[in-house]
Formats: C-alpha cells, sequence, structure tokens
C-alpha cells in the first residue's frame, strides 16, 4: 500500500545519490556548527578542569594584606593549612653565580603537613632548610633530589616598605638561603599546578616547610638587637571545605587586634606621679589606617574612656633665619589634653589655631628665645613619596606667649614616638641611625655631627642619646599635623587611651582588646576567605565566549555549508521537476507537494546533522590542534583538552536542522512556484527570473544594501560596544556580498538578453557566459559560496598584525623603549635614581645612558589574550608623572579633546574628577576582546580598602606591551592601592646597540627581585602571535568554506555538463573541437569563480578599510597567492569535470538530446 | 453538468511583450462527449488543455465543470479540485519511477479525501486489469514498454474517477498498433466512466476515433 510515508521513503531510496549529498553537505554544516560550540566547550571544559586541579582541593583562601599568626587557622571549620605564599626566584647553586640557571616568577610555598606536598622523608614541621621543587621548576634548573637551590624571597618587614623610615635595601628587603632539594614533585601531582590566580600558564611552584620560610622571612633584626618572638606567621590560609560565610564568621570570632596590625603599649612616664601612666595603641605598620584609628577612638568611646589621636613625624628641619633644629620629631595631637593624654601647652596659651606650633624647651637647641608668633619654616619629607624622598615645606606660627613648653611632664615623653625597632628604643643611637632618605647616616653626621668644633657632640644628637630618644621637639594642634603629614596611609601614628580611673593600663587594654572587635571590619582590613574555587569556576568561563568567538567566525563557513545544502538539494530537485508537475497535476496542491518533499529533507537533514555530530567532535579537535600548534605560550596545550557539553551537541543538531530546513524550503519554494505545465516539460527556473520585477528586486538590493552596508561599515568604526562593533562588520560585510551577488544576478539577466557573436575565444567566452546564466540560481549559489569564503579570508587576514615599522619610534607601540623588566618582589628605589643603581650593586654601570621609567605594579589577573581565563581583577599600573609629562606610545582610540590632550594622551590620566571615576588606559584588544569595554566606558574594581573604584577607560593603546593590565596614573594608583608598595616594572630606553648589556645587567642586579627582562618587541609579538594563532584558526575556517565553494562548483560543473550533454555532442557533430568544449565549459566557470571570489573580496576590502587605514599590515602578496590558488583550483576542477564529458559517445549522447 | 470554457484567452509575457496564444475560445461539452483538437504545432492545444485542466490559468474567460468555476477556488482548493474531478495523460507517461505499477496508479489518491486507501487500491487493481497490466503490477516503470506504460498513465488518471478526462498527445511517442490501442482504451474507459474527454493530438488516426473533433489554429478553436 502506498502511503505518504512509504512514498516519501521511496524517493529518499530512489534519490539516494542527490540526497546523499545533501546528507553530506548539512553534515558539514552541523560538524562545523556543532564543532564551534564544542570549541568554547573545550574552553570552558579545560579551564573548569586547571581550575579544579590547580587549586588542589582548596575552595577558599583567605590571602591577608600583612602576615598573621599561623595558629589563627587553629580551630576553624575545615581545619584550613596555614600557608606562606610568597613570590620569588629561584636559582641552581653551581660555581659560577653569574651562569646558574636562574628562574623568576616562582612561587614559594611555606607549607606545614596540612597542605605539604606528597613527599617522602621531609619534617614539614621542621625548620630544615630543605625544598620539593615542581617537576618544572627542577627541568628548568636541571636540579634534581640532593641537589641546591638558592632561594630569593620578600622579607617581612616591621613598617611598610613605602614608609619613609622602612629599610629597604636589597638585603633588607629580600631574603635569600640555600636549601637542598628533599624531593621533585611529579607533574601529575595537582600541587606542582597549584595557583590561586586564574591563569592557563603553569606555576613555578616550590615547597618549603612553613617554619623554615617563616624564619627566612622574618625582618632583619637591627645589630645588637635580639629577635623578639619566634611565631610562624603565614599570609595565606587555605580551606578545603566549609562555606566562605561560615569560615568568614569563625575567622572573625579568632580575629585579635594584633592581627589588624594593632599593638597596645602601656606607657608610664617618669612624671607627673600620679597621672602618668596611658595605653598608647599603635600599629605594626607605623601609621594606623583611618578605620583602624576610629576603631580605637569609638571602642574607647564606649568604654567612657579618653582617647587622643596622636601624629608624629620626623621632619628635616625646623628653622628660623639661618638656625635649625635638624630632623625635629613633631607631634600633631590635641595641646589642651589632660592629664595623662596632656596637656602640650605653654604657660599663658589654652589653645593651639591651625598653623601654629609650640616649641620644646630644652638644652641647645638653635631655637631658643624666639618671640610669640615669629614665623617659623619647616621643612619635610612628602609622605606620599617614596624612595629617594622629596622636601616640602610649611610656614609654622610659633606660639610662646610666655616661653617655650618645658622639657617635663607630658612634654616629657619620647613614648609618644611609635615604637620602632633600632629607632626609639632605649639602646637606640642617633649616630648609627641610617634610614635613608630621612636619616641616611652620611647625611646625618654631616648635620649632626657627633665632635663639634668645640669638641662636644652636637646637641640635637645628645637630646636624643640622653634618654629624650624620639621625645616630639615641636607641638601642633591635630588637624594641623594631619594635613602636613598625612598620606594615602592615613596619619595617626598612635590613638592613646587614658585608664579609667583606678584602673590599670593592663585592665584598660583588656577592655580595649574586648571592645575592639565589633568596630573592626575584617573584610575591609582584608581579613577574610575568598570563595576563590566559585571564583576561578566563575572565570574558568572564559575571557571570550569562545564558543561565540568560533561561531561568529565560523558562520560563513555555515552559510557556506547551507548554501551547498539547498545548492545540492535543489539540483537533486531539479532532476525531479517533471515528478514535481506530476504530483501537481495529479491534484495535490503545492503545500502538499512541498510538504512530501520537505519530508524527504528532513530526514535526510536529521540523519546528515546526526553524522554531523560525529565529525564536529574530530572538527572541535582539528580547530584545537591548530589553535595549540599556534598558541606562544606551548604550557597551554597541556591544559586545553577537547570537551563536550550534550547541549551543545542538542544545540548544533536543532540549529542544523533547522537552518537546513529553511534552505530547503527556499529550494522547494522556487521549484514548487512553477506551472505544473512548465515542470512537466522539465523546466526549473520560472520565467518571473528574467522579468522585469525580479530584475527590480534586484536593483533595489544593490540600492538599498550599498549604502547600508558602507553606512554600517563605517560606523563600526565609532560604535564604542565591541560586539555592536562585531556586529557592523559582519553586517556590513553581509550588506555588501549581498549587493555584490545582486549586481551579478542582474549580469546574468543581462547576459541572456545579448546577441553571442563572432567567433574564436571570445565569442565561446561569451558563450560560457551566456551558459552560466543558463541557470542563475544555482550559478548565484555557487558564487555566493565563493564569495563568503572569499570574504572570510580576506576580512581575517586583514586583521592580523605585526609590531609595524614605527614600533620603535615614540609614537610607536612601544613608546620608544626597547626592553620592559618586571620583578616578583618590587623595587623601593626607582632604577632611575642614585639610591636605586646603588641597590642594582655591580650591574649598575650596564644601565649607563639608558632611560629608565619605574613603574607600579599592582598584582592581579593578567588580563592580555594570554590568559584564556577571564581576568575579574586585572592587573594595574601605577605610572609616574614624569611618564605623563614625556608622553608617546600609540594609541588607538582615545578620549583627548583638548589640543594639549591631543597632543599627548597622557595628561588625560590625570583629568579625572575628584571622586570620580579614574582615568585609565588599557589595550584595544585587550579592552575589546577580554574586558569588552571601550574608550569612555567605566568598569570597577577593589582598593585596598575593600571599596569599590570606578575606572574609566580613557585610551587605548596599539601594539603595546601594556596588554595584561590598565594604566592609571601613579597619584590615583597611590590612592586606590596604598598597600601597594614599591615598583615592580621598569620602562627601559637603551643607549643604541646596549640592548643587550642593559638587558643583562638588569637580569643581574635585579636577580633576587625575580627580574624578567623581555624586549617590548617580543612581547607584543608574543601578544600578536596569540592574535594571529586566533586569525590562523579562522582562515582555516575560511578555507573550509572555500573548498565548499569548490565542491559546490564541482557539483555545479557536473551537474550542468550531464546535463547538457547531448547539447555539447551537437557541438561536437557540428564541428567544435574537445579543446574548444572545454574552453566553453572552462569559460563558463573561470566567470563564476571569478565573480564569486571578486565579490567576496571586495566586500571584505571594503568592510576592513578602516581598520587597515588604522594602520593594519595586510599580507597582500599571501593573500593574492591564496586566492590565485583558489582559483587554479577551482578550475582544474572544472577540466577534470569537462574531461569526462568529452568521452562520452557522440550519438547516444546525440539521441538523448 | 458539464465542461464550458467561455471566451478564453491565453498569453505569455516575453521580453517582446505578451504573445498570445489562444484567443477567445468557447467549448461547451457535456458528460459523456469526447473532443479531440488537433492542429499544428504551437497552435496553443495544449496551452488550451492545461486551462481546462486548471493547470494553467487563462489571461481572460473562464471554465465551469459542473458549474463550479476551479480558478475563483483558493490554491489549496483549486488543487483539490483538480484532484477529484480532473485526469490527466500526457505524451510522456511521467510515472515515478521509483515506485510499482499499482502505486503509480495510487499516487493521486494519496491526497485524496473521496475514498478511502482499501477502495482505492481495489479500483486501482480493477483499473490496471481493465487497462491489460494485471500481471504487471509489482513492475517498475523501468520495466515496462511504452504502450504499457501509457496505460498505466491513463488507469493513474482514472483512479479517482474523475468528470474530466484530459489527455496530451498520449499517443505521441507509440507506434501505431499501441497508439490505437491507447486510443481505443481511452474511449472505452470515457464510455464506461462517462466521463468528459478531451484530447490534444497531431495523430489524425486517433482523432478520427473520436465523435467531436476541433482544430486550433492560431490560438482560435474552430469545430471540424
Amino acid at each position: 500500500m502506498l502511503t505518504p510515508t512509504r512514498l516519501v521513503l521511496r524517493n529518499l531510496r530512489y534519490h539516494r545519490r542527490g540526497n546523499l549529498a545533501v546528507l553530506l553537505g548539512v553534515a558539514v554544516g552541523s560538524a562545523v556548527l556543532t564543532g564551534a560550540l564544542l570549541v568554547g566547550d573545550s574552553l570552558r571544559g579545560s579551564l573548569r578542569a586547571r581550575a579544579e586541579r590547580q587549586l588542589a582541593g582548596v575552595a577558599a583562601a583567605a590571602v591577608f594584606p600583612r602576615p598573621v599568626r599561623a595558629d589563627l587557622a587553629d580551630g576553624l571549620p575545615g581545619d584550613p593549612a596555614p600557608v606562606l605564599l610568597l613570590p620569588g626566584s629561584v636559582r641552581a647553586v653551581a660555581a659560577d653565580p653569574a651562569t646558574a640557571p636562574h628562574l623568576g616568577r616562582v612561587t614559594v610555598l611555606g607549607v606545614d603537613r596540612r597542605f605539604a606536598p606528597a613527599a617522602d622523608g621531609v619534617n614539614w614541621d621542621g625548620t630544615a632548610k630543605v625544598v620539593v621543587l615542581s617537576g618544572r621548576v627542577a627541568d628548568k634548573l636541571g636540579v634534581g633530589a640532593g641537589g641546591t637551590v638558592r632561594l630569593g624571597v620578600e622579607r617581612f618587614s616591621d613598617i611598610p616598605r613605602s614608609s619613609a623610615l622602612a629599610r629597604r635595601g636589597a638585603d633588607d628587603v629580600t631574603a635569600a638561603a640555600e636549601f637542598t632539594v628533599a624531593a621533585v614533585l611529579p607533574a601529575a601531582d595537582p600541587k606542582a599546578d597549584f595557583q590561586l590566580a586564574p591563569n592557563p600558564a603553569a606555576p613555578l611552584n616550590v615547597f618549603v616547610p612553613l617554619r623554615a620560610l617563616s624564619d627566612l622571612v622574618r625582618p632583619r633584626d637591627p645589630d645588637g638587637l635580639k629577635r623578639r618572638d619566634d611565631t610562624v606567621r603565614v599570609n595565606a590560609l587555605l580551606a578545603a571545605g566549609g562555606q566562605t560565610a561560615a569560615l568568614n564568621d569563625a575567622l572573625r570570632q579568632r580575629l585579635r587586634p594584633e592581627d589588624y596590625g594593632l599593638k597596645f603599649r602601656d606607657v608610664e612616664r617618669r612624671e607627673p606621679r600620679g597621672a602618668n601612666q596611658y595605653l598608647s595603641v599603635e600599629s605594626d605598620g607605623l601609621v594606623l589606617a583611618p578605620a583602624a584609628a576610629a576603631a580605637v577612638k569609638a571602642a574607647a568611646k564606649g568604654l567612657g574612656l579618653e582617647a587622643e589621636p596622636t601624629v608624629v613625624y620626623v621632619a628635616d628641619s625646623l628653622s628660623y633665619e639661618g638656625k635649625e633644629i635638624p630632623y625635629p620629631v613633631v607631634a600633631g595631637l590635641n595641646p589642651a589634653a589632660r592629664l595623662p593624654l596632656g596637656p602640650f601647652l605653654p604657660p599663658k596659651l589654652s589653645a593651639l589655631e591651625n598653623g601654629e606650633v609650640v616649641l620644646l624647651d630644652w638644652v641647645g637647641s638653635e631655637l631658643k628665645g624666639l618671640p610669640d608668633r615669629t614665623k617659623l619654616r619647616l621643612t619635610y619629607f612628602d609622605p606620599e613619596v617614596e624612595g629617594e624622598g622629596r622636601l616640602k615645606s610649611a610656614e609654622l606660627t610659633l606660639r610662646a606667649p610666655d616661653g617655650y613648653l618645658p622639657l617635663s611632664g607630658p612634654a616629657r615623653d619620647p613614648n609618644l614616638t611609635p615604637e620602632i625597632r633600632g629607632v626609639t628604643d632605649a639602646r637606640a643611637d642617633f649616630y648609627k641611625l641610617d634610614l635613608p632618605p630621612v636619616l641616611p647616616k652620611e647625611k646625618v653626621r654631616q648635620r649632626v655631627p657627633d665632635k663639634m668644633a668645640d669638641g662636644k657632640p652636637h646637641p640635637r644628637g645628645t637630646f636624643f642619646n640622653q634618654l629624650n630618644k624620639a621625645t616630639p621637639m615641636a607641638y601642633v594642634n591635630l588637624a594641623t599635623a594631619e594635613k602636613l603629614f598625612g598620606s594615602r596611609y592615613g596619619a595617626v601614628t598612635s590613638v592613646r587611651v587614658a585608664p579609667a580611673p583606678g584602673a590599670t593600663t593592663e585592665q584598660t587594654a583588656e577592655r580595649l582588646r574586648a571592645a575592639l572587635p565589633k568596630h573592626l571590619d575584617p573584610e575591609a582590613a582584608g581579613l577574610a576567605f575568598d570563595p576563590v574555587r566559585d571564583r576561578l569556576l566563575s572565570a574558568s568561563r572564559g575571557g571570550t565566549d569562545f564558543g561565540g568567538l568560533f561561531l561568529g567566525f565560523s558562520f560563513f563557513l555555515i552559510a557556506a555549508a547551507l548554501m551547498l545544502v539547498g545548492l545540492l538539494f535543489r539540483l537533486t530537485l531539479d532532476r525531479r521537476a517533471k515528478e514535481v508537475g506530476l504530483l501537481l497535476a495529479a491534484g495535490f496542491s503545492v503545500r502538499q507537494v512541498r510538504r512530501v518533499l520537505l519530508a524527504e529533507g528532513l530526514l535526510v537533514a536529521v540523519v546528515g546533522a546526526l553524522l554531523g555530530l560525529a565529525l564536529a567532535i574530530g572538527y572541535n579537535r582539528l580547530l584545537l590542534a591548530v589553535l595549540l600548534t599556534l598558541w606562544p605560550d606551548p604550557e597551554v596545550a597541556n591544559v586545553l583538552r577537547p570537551h563536550a557539553d550534550p547541549l551543545s551537541f542538542a544545540v548544533g543538531f536543532g540549529l542544523t536542522v533547522l537552518m537546513s530546513l529553511a534552505a530547503l524550503w527556499l529550494s522547494v519554494r522556487g521549484l514548487v512556484r512553477l506551472s505544473p505545465p512548465s515542470l512537466l516539460r522539465g523546466e526549473t527556473e520560472s520565467p518571473a527570473t528574467g522579468t522585469a520585477a525580479a530584475g527590480r528586486v534586484s536593483r533595489l538590493l544593490v540600492i538599498g544594501c550599498v549604502p547600508l552596508g558602507l553606512a554600517l561599515v563605517v560606523a563600526g568604526r565609532f560604535v564604542a560596544n565591541p560586539d555592536f562593533r562585531a556586529m557592523t562588520f559582519f553586517a556590513g560585510g553581509g550588506l555588501l556580498l549581498t549587493a555584490g551577488l545582486a549586481l551579478l544576478w542582474r549580469r546574468m539577466r543581462r547576459a541572456r538578453t545579448g546577441v553571442v557573436r563572432g567567433r574564436g575565444p571570445a565569442a565561446l567566452a561569451a558563450l560560457g557566459g551566456r551558459n552560466a546564466a543558463r541557470n542563475p540560481t544555482r550559478s548565484l549559489l555557487t558564487a555566493a559560496l565563493l564569495a563568503a569564503a572569499a570574504f572570510l579570508l580576506v576580512a581575517v587576514e586583514s586583521f592580523r598584525r605585526q609590531p609595524g615599522g614605527d614600533f620603535g619610534a615614540k609614537t610607536g607601540g612601544s613608546g620608544g623603549f626597547d626592553l620592559i623588566a618586571e620583578t616578583d618582589l618590587p623595587v623601593f628605589n626607582p632604577l632611575d635614581t642614585a639610591p636605586g643603581r646603588t641597590d642594582l650593586g655591580g650591574s649598575a654601570s650596564g644601565l649607563a645612558g639608558a632611560e629608565v621609567f619605574s613603574l607600579r605594579l599592582r598584582g592581579g589577573d593578567d588580563a592580555s589574550c594570554m590568559n584564556l581565563f577571564q581576568a575579574a581583577r586585572p592587573r594595574v599600573l601605577g605610572v609616574p608623572d614624569a611618564l605623563i609629562d614625556r608622553g608617546g606610545f600609540a594609541f588607538y582610540a582615545t578620549a583627548a579633546t583638548t589640543p594639549e590632550e591631543k597632543a599627548n594622551p597622557w595628561l588625560l590620566l590625570r583629568a579625572g574628577e575628584p571622586g570620580g571615576p579614574i582615568p585609565v588606559f588599557c589595550e584595544q584588544n585587550t579592552a575589546q576582546w577580554m574586558l569588552k569595554k571601550a574608550v569612555g566606558d567605566t568598569l570597577t574594581m577593589l582598593a585596598d580598602d575593600g571599596s569599590e573604584l570606578t575606572l574609566r577607560i580613557v585610551g587605548t593603546f596599539a601594539d603595546s606591551p601594556f596588554q595584561g593590565e590598565l594604566v592609571m596614573a601613579e597619584g590615583s594608583f597611590a590612592r586606590a592601592f596604598p598597600n601597594t608598595g614599591g615598583y615592580r616594572v621598569f620602562l627601559v630606553r637603551s643607549p643604541p646597540g646596549q640592548e643587550a648589556a642593559v638587558a643583562r645587567a638588569l637580569s643581574l642586579g635585579l636577580r633576587e627581585n625575580g627580574v624578567v627582562v623581555t624586549t617590548t618587541r617580543e612581547k607584543v609579538a608574543a601578544y600578536q602571535a596569540v592574535i594571529g594563532a586566533y586569525l590562523t584558526t579562522f582562515q582555516v575556517l575560511g578555507g573550509l568554506g572555500l573548498l565548499l565553494g569548490v565542491l559546490g562548483l564541482a557539483v555545479v560543473v557536473l551537474r550542468g555538463v550531464w546535463e547538457r550533454v547531448g547539447e555539447l555532442a551537437l557541438l561536437r557533430a557540428v564541428g567544435y573541437r574537445p579543446g574548444q568544449l572545454q574552453f566553453l565549459v572552462l569559460a563558463e566557470n573561470a566567470l563564476l569563480l571569478a565573480a564569486g571570489l571578486g565579490i567576496g573580496v571586495a566586500a571584505a576590502l571594503v568592510s576592513v578599510a578602516p581598520h587597515v587605514v588604522a594602520g593594519a599590515d595586510v599580507p597582500w602578496g599571501r593573500l593574492a597567492a591564496t586566492l590565485g590558488l583558489v582559483l587554479v583550483v577551482g578550475l582544474g576542477v572544472a577540466s577534470a569535470a569537462t574531461a569526462g564529458i568529452l568521452r562520452v559517445p557522440l550519438i547516444p549522447a546525440l539521441r538523448r538530446e | 453538468m458539464s465542461l464550458v470554457a467561455a471566451g478564453l484567452s491565453k498569453e505569455y509575457p516575453t521580453r517582446a511583450g505578451p504573445l498570445p496564444v489562444l484567443r477567445n475560445v468557447d467549448l461547451t461539452l457535456a458528460r459523456g462527449d469526447a473532443l479531440a483538437v488537433t492542429g499544428p504545432s504551437g497552435s496553443g492545444k495544449s496551452t488550451l488543455l492545461h486551462l481546462l485542466g486548471t493547470l494553467d490559468r487563462p489571461t481572460a474567460g473562464r471554465v465551469t465543470l459542473d458549474g463550479t468555476d476551479p480558478f475563483a477556488l483558493p490554491e489549496a482548493d483549486l488543487a483539490a479540485f483538480r484532484n477529484r474531478r480532473v485526469g490527466f495523460v500526457f505524451q510522456d507517461h511521467h510515472l515515478l519511477p521509483q515506485c510499482s505499477v499499482l502505486e503509480n496508479v495510487l499516487v493521486p489518491t494519496l491526497v485524496s479525501r473521496d475514498t478511502t486507501p482499501a477502495d482505492a487500491e481495489a479500483y486501482a487493481r480493477q483499473l490496471l486489469d481493465r487497462v491489460g497490466l494485471a500481471g504487471r503490477l509489482d513492475h517498475r516503470p523501468a520495466e515496462l514498454s511504452g504502450g504499457e506504460r501509457q496505460r498505466v498513465a491513463v488507469a493513474r488518471a482514472l483512479v479517482l474517477k474523475p468528470v474530466l478526462l484530459l489527455a496530451d498527445e498520449p499517443t505521441g511517442n507509440l507506434d501505431r498498433k499501441n497508439a490505437a490501442a491507447v486510443g481505443e482504451l481511452l474511449l472505452g474507459l470515457h464510455r464506461q466512466e462517462n466521463t468528459v474527454l478531451v484530447v490534444v493530438t497531431h495523430s489524425a488516426d486517433l482523432a478520427r476515433m473520436f465523435p467531436r473533433r476541433a482544430e486550433v489554429n492560431d490560438g482560435t478553436l474552430v469545430t471540424a
């Protein structure tokens, strides 16, 4: 019994060859579409797997801004491991240190048994100097178990390194020691890949027993002073389980004020008797953070205690008319405070106004006896400036209505100055102080000689050494001190608290300790767990939606596959025109016929799409293989693995079937529109295709698409949103392609009305043109296939970039700098200063003549295209004013409006409004693809104090070495990230021909800081290699599209030739030579090839014109060669197809006609 | 109950302007009437047949069959009308190569609501028996001679018992003997089914077998 279903099945079987071709076309479309989605799956899956692996079971991590006691971990839920997590360097110990293998950017992990890697024979709770290296580190150093390595890490500091009083000599900043290699971790050990940052680049991990590392990094003891305690300190707690909120609650309970860096000091002055005790709450960072000072004040107030914030600052000089007190200690406080916290007022003075100062009456002071309201000059180091320091000055009005403040009572109190080991303690000696830049030894001895002309020491030294130590010599009110000495870290150096009547300072301290926690915010102080696993898994979704990206670039390939499907289906249908006509004549409605044909097509599409799913797996692997082969970092190959999400298969399958049905529907629609008699005669093209109506449609398409396409292409240059910009590119290109194809359609139409006359090749070519126009739909589809692929090929090639010819110029991508160095450990003296060069030791001479700019770096996620993870917390660079004033570098776009800003866009970094968004630059590709931002857009990130910062992109670099970070002015940087001290990035312009020598000098001089020196050209080339890897992969897609195009062409040629076998036989019968026939068919197909390629290339060139104008370096030669190759292959295919036809016997062929 | 064509004209658009093919044709046929239409090539015979069979639309004039103007029907109803009321036999038999003889005859029934599949098959078998192909039901068209194929096409045209049976050069591809047989078969079945039969032919022999004859000349129908 014949049923519609059976009819469909019969048709499928009978037309199996044609259907097989359609099926294969659908399979290709399905494979490409699904494969593109699988690339996204692979990236996400690989990064997810990588995230899980690199966390080595850690779910939450608390990474603290300052070291805390290791026992803080005890009793927290999930038994977190206390870890010292330090950037550092390692080098193999060899006879010649200069040639020993050396590795920077190493992560040194001090661990106890709770986070110890699997290694036999290591006592992780001991202090032995043993180390376990990851296999990667061991390989790079060429060291195995039993060998010796030298580890270099940043040493802890009693006070912030950025503080003017901090020791910043190379030995003060770094700690290095030799360790014996106990074991080498196998590559399979996840701890070898442990890192908390989202980055697929392989970390260089070394593990050291926690106690040993804690001992190593302990602050250097000032000469002659005994170490205070052996507390094991860590800067991270790693928890394998537990809810972050529960961990933070438990941590908050366990935190003591000391964990916030607060110190309690009982002070007992010698006088006055009975009211001489108070409690001094200080910071181990010298300056109390504003939040901490406020908390102490609030806690004291809550307890009904009097508290006085106090500022103490060592100035450079206090002077009047050539007389000066060198290095005066100035105190800012409430001068009218009651005992025991004050007062600090001389006789007959009840208060101090802003800008007024009272002086201590001390023996030997050069400023003795000055009248009331004398104007004094105070010079002091700008508290915001690190390193060499910058002197500022202020005028203060002396208040001495009836003499100075006597050195007695509250004013005779060296404890107003916070405790600094080696500076304020009892054994400190003024002449042994060496605290550059404030108190450099040589300068101190010069200004305060220990032997003056009279053989006596300078009174300033005597004052210090005679038990007064750092007793302030000048007093201002708190507001004046905060104005003069306040910095991004705060101003208050202590909050002095008076005990309640009858209470001791110990009791007061106990009450204050108990009351403080509720006033302290652990999260704002950075004392909190971060759900690092969730964060990494979120980042593993990728910086770029690779599925979408590959889908976007596969769009033309998918379109080509669908066009091929439509073409093949139409060819099959053309053979069945009479059958369709019969069904219509037999009373089938158009709809019924369409349904039968589409049912067939649907079955073919379903099977083809299913087959494509299997092919997609291979296609995905192919794309990944191409990408990994081209990716500059070979380690990524160990991360990126094929993954497949069932949803992608479902989406790929569903979309393919739907799109195939659409293509089939379009093919069927054209055919069933024909009248049954036309179909019964075997006609497959409607006469309407050549009518004026069709001509009008094609003309409208040309008229409409060209201006619209051009407008979109031009508009793309000004569209800020990168997604919309991409859309304008593709939409503009698509419209121009459409216009080109519509023009071709019109051309083919015109060709049918002309007269082919003449003789020879020209006439044959004209006849070929007529033949190409014989089946315009078929020819148009073929040309469209080729055009789409050519468009992709040319467009992608035009986006390829290399460091341009002007790269090395000041206004080029490098900004005129040939080297860029980055250290793991900060350098606190800028390398363009004398102390900085001194820190480089013997290597400093290698930098002679080099221009160096030192930049601050706040670590974070690498935002460059090298990082496949999503960069949620991009790295930030702080550039000095000198670099801003210098200008240079190539910009892709800026928000410059004034002539000055246009001349030097760097000025934009200073143009931020107070309290408004911080202006930043970033690299164009980073902005577009990783951050999804453009000039004018804002983004947010967390400041050091946990508050949210808003940044506004005011410029994007082109060809820049700053791909991985945001760039802001140093001033903005200091306010946003006050805890990030020192300099870690160095831009260097070497003297001509000295590049290698300068690089070597930097490498050696900053070896202990874990420096990596790269040429800016290499760095940019590495970034561009990543972009090149993408582009080449996309070109593979374009190549596959062209393959489909050529395949379509071959099918059309074969089909056309076999349809016209009788006609060709007739031409042979009337005397055409085989060569002439072949030329005829070749001409026909060459026209299609040339038209398709030409339209694609032209549309692509117009679409990328703005990009090319912006400086893209298009490899025209290679492009022309590729397209030429396509032309040759296409013609070869056509030749092969026609060769067969010439072997068909003449008479049967004629009979067929 | 009859086929009426009044003032039928048909023009085809060409680049040089409209090309008239039929001019003002009037024709009335009642049930049981059989008409042979002759005329030179390109005179418009086939066009007339396509218009009568609703395969093509007239430029002017109208066609009614049993009082129904098929061209006034929506597209889907027009197809159903053709399916139910009109049977076609073409010079090229247009059998589906992928289907058997019986299946080819059943093709029109696939979209018919006037018969059940069982009844349709029974009638198809009966028709094939009447055209002498009872023993070739399962054969494929490729396994039949030209005359046999045309007989299958005749059976297919009659399987839904149409009122109007139209044949376009049904013997054009057949030899004299087969042509005569097909002619007799058409007329015989026409009588049995009491249809209106219109045959377009170049064959004078076939035309002579018909009680009524007409000639199309330069687009005009002239009754012989």
